[in-house]
């Protein structure tokens, strides 16, 4: 992390002891002896790894950021953290970091502007657009919610509708299959569970650390663990039983545990029968899923599906399919279908507000901040079509659809563009495509780095502060583990700003001001933490010394929720578990999830065709993390670009580990280096989704690695708006392009 | 005194590196320096196969190589069993690194040989070393082997346990938990 | 003369590339060096045994003169000091070079572990460069009495010494391919080898450039077969212990050994190893011995110059060749597979000719200021030769 540079600073000493080492020596110790006598300090505040956003505690030495620990309540972390929350402290220093705002000359070359210029310039353009064209030719894409705050005031005042997030290229199957059955979703409770299934799904990959605590806990305590995966994935590592499905059959499976609880009688009745809606439909439709079925198209022995069934049964309601993430959740045709049978599958099994089974997050009471100038204008029809009748109605619209920006801007719905910690050229399919989003009028990158998207499509670059570098509004610490009391935490900054970087309210406040709408954003931060904690009894001052607080009120309870009358009351219009998603069967699609087939399929005589399938790796977050130089090391010391290969394919196409091959799609051709292993389902090939950085401004990234969004063309999975990420086969040949 | 040593349980092992990344940041590693690593070992064949994950550093020897070679003291072994260094001794002979038989040690910019210290400040304060006290799974159990109601002690009876290279004559400090 | 100036010239250059890259290395550290954690020695450490063990190998024939009375040697004493002192100190450039913080030594005084064989090596190594330098000054006094006293102890402490440089690669139980108690005897033999090879290579030198007088060139004539004698049998005993290295290494199952042999047949120091140490080393000086019998000088300096190409090869394949082969710490971890990775860059290269252009120039300042004609006014000398040819003819 922040060293020294050592070897420069040993250069400048041995040059002027010409050959003697006595100063080597001495500077050596002289520097640590000093270190570790510096008085340092620790702030709690919370990770930006990931998206967990995990609580932490950073120290500080020397004025530097020196390292990070687990915040020991928050109970992402409790006290652990994973590489990521580690390195990427680090990366405050990182020489790829954009130094302050920027804008796009008439050479195509970058040159630096003040914050006033950048302001006035940007807010007199989209004042132009918006007045020319209206406000919906806005468009706010994101990552996801973290910058939804300070988006929607100007969004609503302008009437755009135009809020996008990533989630079309990470999980969108999965939350639009719970919104529409479930209502809400909810989390395993890993730390009670008997019988955990994780299918397409790495938790030990995309970690939660206190999470992966409880689930190796509950292992000790002498849980099962069964990972369904084409890859040997870092869960399978722990897992009882890893079972290589064939990659995109996962529905198949699904269904036919399904078939097994219903056939032999082993689903919850009594929970079925009370809690589930259209059971007899579903069943209907699928009373010919039989594991022997399912045999054929997964791969997997009818014998070991029952056994699952079985486990799963015997377990219930301490047993669940973990419900997931980005895993089967935006990569095949027939994701939401998988997702949808995910829910269908634990409600047979009972499962739903049960302990060990799923239980829902708790949440805390937040204030809300009422402020002057936000009024709510008229919105026109989104720009991405999502929940628009006759384009994409079954997509949510809160979530969008990430990965067709450049056809908005092309079909002339979209003329404007901020788009605020996002980088679609390298995280949404073809790149090349992606690079359009230049066409639009103007294009706002609100980023910490250079990443690809900043480098190829922005007239402007306005730097956010980093995590490190600046305080948020307090969060509900939830997502994807259970936990019985809310927790609230806190970001805040723990060293000044190295660079010319602001946050994003300020950010906001400038621009709308030049355009006559500043009291949209005219408050302080202290206003709306005051604002916000106001109900839960918490002061803003406890809250930034402790970094994490768990409130002891709103205690989640192991019940279904039930209106006064005692009938099931989810956010459904039954109140129940919907086995049909109806707003689906709205727009002519099937409500009840079914068998549908994969996109595309390897042939199965060519043994040079495989599925390109992917995932994340433990020490990356996808591209996000690639430019850190103390994760690469992890890269390039345990070879983390590789491309996996079965053994018996590899055998087959004379390729060695470490042979240098050329993978091609209809996209593209890359060469990349392979590792053979028997970990790995033969009719697929496997790559870490970090890699393949194109921005020669980001030296760690660049070049290194390739991408799998290279290969796909964008796409949009009819139901959810995915990407479906792994519809692509790919060639392999042994040697590099030729 | 406190004697010291850590019991590995490698079962739980996910590979997720932060052990090294967090060792890296406290003791303000070099790029070409790591402490400790994982070694990774295939086994059997499709679709029986599996990945076995082990943890490796210096194993703090009480019969080190590297403290019988070097020729300062550079390299020690202290009275709490630590295997320590004291940079300003050390020739740069690498002799430890060429006796080690767990390549656990790692030449600096400086031309020094470093090794694990586990982490005597931590240790002061009670705590467990950072790469412990960072694992998710509570892979690595550190704590002392003199007192019999120690975490480490207990688990340690209720398991098989084994050792790195025994053949070596080390009496590693470190003991993994057999499979 | 031009002859004399040539040799300078090419010494001084060597010192000088010798000297950047020796720089080099203390600017830029082991990012210079063909080094990695974990081939940890490299080639400067093959030249440090290589530097030192010719010095041994200089004091044992020297011995053969004041120790074991061996009269015919006696008149080249001086030189064979000579010579043995610069291999010695250009052995100390060399381990001065390959040390991080050569400063540190100090430390060897104040808290020494006499466990460490590095510990007695040097000290043994210290002692012997202090006697040596008394020895030389008695020799230039030509004060036998005391040159009989000391020579003795200063042949005792070059053999401890280099059997204790043995110990510090045969006691690594870490290395197989070392970790044996006769690598200490085998460095002894190796030692006397490459001395007797060079004093055959300095002697030709001596004779043919008419550095030394009439007489003493007739008595290095006389040398032939007895350096003949000496190269063929040592050589013959140094093959035994390499028979034996494989016969030990292909029968055992220590671990690291095999390997090790793995890397000379068919690995990638198969071709050097076959060329430069069975060749240069066992092949070509047997046959130019055995079988050029009536060009006995020519087979002498030929096989002397194959010799110390090939036991300098040698030194650096032992040295590599222990720690090539993966350790395995994790019994088929990925990242033991394969070989580990070691080469020697141009900076070590250049280390090594600081030190064969160091021992040259060394050797002719004291061709230039010292007398190293062995006072010939002896009574016996002309005896001693006439013994010698008497002993030549026969």
């Amino acid at each position: 992390m922040p060293k020294m540079k050592r070897r420069s600073f040993l250069k400048a000493s041995a040059v002027t002891a010409a050959a003697a080492s006595v100063p080597l020596k001495m500077s050596f110790a002289d520097y640590k002896e000093a270190a570790e006598e510096e008085e340092g300090y620790k702030i709690p505040t919370t990770c930006n790894g990931c998206s967990s956003m995990c609580g932490v505690y950073v120290h500080v030495k020397n004025d530097r950021v020196w390292r990070v620990e687990g915040h020991p309540v928050h109970l992402k972390s409790r006290g652990r953290i994973c590489a990521r929350g580690h390195g990427m402290a680090a990366d405050m220093y990182n020489k790829g970091r954009v130094q302050g705002p920027m804008k796009r000359n008439a050479n195509d070359e970058f040159e630096p502007i003040s914050w006033e210029q950048a302001y006035k310039e940007i807010g007199e353009k989209l004042t132009e657009t918006i007045d020319e064209h209206g406000g919906n030719s806005f468009l706010w894409l994101e990552h996801g919610v973290r910058g939804q705050r300070y988006a929607n005031p100007l969004l609503d005042k302008i009437g755009s509708s135009n809020y996008v997030t990533h989630y079309s290229t990470c999980f969108s199957s999965k939350t639009n299959a719970w919104a529409e059955m479930v209502g809400t979703t909810l989390n395993g409770d890993h730390e009670n569970a008997k019988y955990m299934i994780f299918e397409g799904r790495n938790f030990a990959g995309a970690i939660i650390p206190h999470g992966m605590n409880q689930i190796t806990k509950a292992k000790e305590n002498g849980a099962k663990i069964v990972v369904i995966d084409p890859k040997h994935s870092e869960i399978a590592k722990i897992a009882d039983d890893w079972i290589p499905i064939k990659p995109g059959t996962d529905l198949a499976f699904r269904l036919a545990l399904a078939h097994v609880l219903i056939t032999e009688e082993k689903y919850d009745k009594d929970f079925v029968n009370g809690y589930v809606e259209n059971f007899a439909e579903f069943w209907r439709e699928n009373k010919d899923k039989s594991p022997e079925w399912a045999e054929e198209i997964t791969g997997i022995p009818a014998e070991k599906i029952r056994e699952v069934a079985h486990d799963l049964a015997a377990n219930a309601p301490e047993a669940f399919i973990e419900p997931g993430w980005h895993g089967l959740h935006c990569h095949y045709v027939n994701s939401t279908q998988t997702a949808q049978m995910g829910i269908v599958v634990n409600a047979l099994l009972g499962n739903f507000y049960k302990r060990g089974g799923l239980m829902p997050s708790a949440d805390p009471e937040f204030g809300t901040f009422e402020h002057d100038g936000w009024s709510e204008e008229e919105k026109g029809p989104r720009a991405d079509g999502a929940g628009v009748a006759g384009e994409h109605y079954t997509v949510e619209a809160s979530r969008g659809i990430a990965q067709t920006v450049p056809d908005m801007i092309e079909k002339g719905r979209i003329k404007a563009a901020f788009i605020y910690h996002f980088n679609p050229l390298r995280t949404a399919p073809d790149p090349e495509y992606q690079k359009k989003i230049k066409n639009a009028d103007l294009v706002v990158s609100i980023n910490i780095d250079w990443n690809e998207t900043s480098v190829y499509t922005a007239d402007y670059i306005l730097p956010e502060s980093y995590y490190l570098e600046r305080t948020e509004v307090p969060q509900a610490v939830s997502g994807h583990i259970s936990h019985d009391y809310p927790q609230i935490s806190l970001r805040q900054q723990v060293t000044e700003p190295l660079h010319d970087t602001k946050p994003l309210r300020e950010i906001m406040q400038g621009i709308t001001t030049e355009m006559g709408m500043g009291e949209l954003y005219d408050y302080s931060l202290d206003d709306e933490i005051e604002a916000m904690l106001e109900p839960t009894g918490l002061s803003a001052e406890e809250l930034k010394e402790k970094g994490t607080v768990e409130l002891q009120t709103n205690k989640v309870e192991a019940s279904f929720p039930l209106c006064p009358s005692g009938n099931p009351n989810l956010a459904t219009s039954t109140g129940k578990i919907e086995f049909s998603a109806d707003k689906f069967r709205a727009d002519g699609k099937a409500g009840i999830p079914t068998w549908i087939e994969p996109k595309v399929m390897p042939d199965p005589s060519a043994d040079d065709e495989f599925r390109l399938i992917h995932g994340k790796q433990p020490y990356h977050s996808h591209h996000v993390t690639s430019n850190n130089p103390d994760l690469i090391k992890l890269t390039k010391k345990y070879n983390g670009t590789a491309m996996w290969m079965n053994t018996k394919k590899a055998q087959k196409l004379g390729i060695n580990d470490g042979d240098i091959v050329t993978v091609s799609s209809d996209m593209t051709e890359k060469e990349i280096d392979v590792k053979v292993t028997e970990l790995i389902h033969p009719d697929c090939v496997w790559i870490s989704s970090a890699y393949g950085g194109f921005s020669d401004r980001l030296e760690t990234a660049y070049n290194l690695g390739v991408n799998y969004n290279d290969f796909i063309p964008v796409m949009v999975e009819p139901y959810s708006g995915t990407t479906m990420s792994q519809e692509v086969i790919v060639k392999v040949a042994k040697g590099g392009v030729s | 005194m406190a004697q010291y040593g850590l019991l590995i349980d490698a079962t739980k092992c996910t590979g997720c590196h932060a052990c090294s990344i967090a060792c890296s940041q406290y003791n303000e590693l070099e790029e070409e320096v790591d402490y400790n690593r994982l070694e990774f070992v295939e086994r059997g064949s499709f679709p029986n196969c599996a990945m076995d994950i082990v943890p490796v550093q210096c194993m703090h020897c009480d019969d080190a190589p590297c403290v019988n070679v070097c020729s300062t003291m550079a390299t020690f072994q202290q009275e709490d069993g630590i295997v320590g260094f004291d940079p300003q001794k050390c020739t740069g002979c690498k002799a430890c690194m060429a006796a080690c038989p767990y390549d656990a040690r790692a030449l600096n910019e400086a031309r020094l040989a470093e090794k694990c210290r586990w982490c005597p400040e931590m240790l002061q304060q009670g705590k467990q070393p950072v790469c412990s006290s960072t694992c998710m799974n509570e892979v690595r159990l550190f704590g002392d082997l003199e007192d019999p109601d120690s975490e480490i002690n207990q688990k340690m009876a209720k398991h098989e346990v084994e050792q790195l290279r025994p053949d070596m004559g080390t009496k590693p400090r470190i003991w993994y938990i057999k499979k | 003369m031009l002859n004399r100036q040539v040799w300078i010239v090419i010494a001084g250059m060597l010192v000088l590339i010798g000297a950047a890259g020796i720089i080099n290395i203390f600017i830029n550290g082991e990012h210079v060096m063909g080094t990695s954690n974990y081939v940890p020695w490299g080639s400067l450490i093959a030249f440090y045994v290589f530097f030192v063990a010719t010095s041994t190998g200089f004091t044992f024939i020297n011995s053969l003169a004041h120790v074991f009375k061996v009269k015919r040697f006696e008149f080249l004493s001086r030189r064979l000091t000579l010579a043995s002192i610069a291999a010695l100190l250009m052995g100390f450039v060399m381990i001065g070079v390959e040390l991080g913080n050569p400063l540190a030594m100090v430390y060897i005084m104040i808290s020494p572990n006499f466990a460490a064989p590095i510990v007695w090596m040097g000290l043994l190594y210290g002692l012997y460069l202090v006697l040596h330098i008394v020895e030389f000054i008695f020799q230039l006094k030509n004060n036998h009495k005391v040159i009989d006293i000391i020579s003795p102890i200063v042949l005792a402490v070059a053999i401890a010494a280099q059997s204790m440089l043995g110990a510090v690669f045969g006691m690594s139980v870490a290395r197989g391919f070392w970790n044996e108690a006769y690598t200490s005897i085998s460095f002894i033999v190796l030692a006397f080898l490459s001395g007797i090879a060079a004093a055959v290579i300095l002697t030709h030198i001596l004779a043919r450039k008419n550095v030394v007088g009439k007489a003493d060139k007739k008595a290095i004539e006389q040398l032939q077969p007895v350096f003949s004698k000496l190269l063929l049998g040592t050589v013959t005993v140094v093959l035994f212990f390499t028979v034996w290295k494989w016969i030990y290494g292909l029968y055992g199952t220590m671990p690291g050994h095999a390997d090790a042999l793995q890397l000379f047949a068919g690995g990638p120091l198969t071709a050097p190893y076959w060329l430069l140490e069975i060749g240069f080393v066992f092949v070509v000086p047997i046959l130019l011995l055995v079988f050029m019998k009536k060009r006995r000088d020519l087979a002498l300096i030929f096989s002397s110059l194959s010799l110390m190409i090939g036991i300098f090869a040698m030194r650096v394949m032992m040295v590599f060749a222990g720690q090539m082969a993966p350790l395995q710490v994790v019994f088929g971890s990925e990242s033991a597979q394969g070989i580990r990775e070691v080469s020697i860059l141009w900076s070590e290269w250049a280390t090594a000719g600081f030190g064969i252009g160091g021992v040259i120039l060394i050797y002719m300042i004291g061709e230039k200021w010292l007398d190293l004609n062995t006072a010939s006014h002896d009574a016996d000398v002309y005896e001693q030769k006439q013994e010698t040819y008497e002993f030549a003819k026969s």
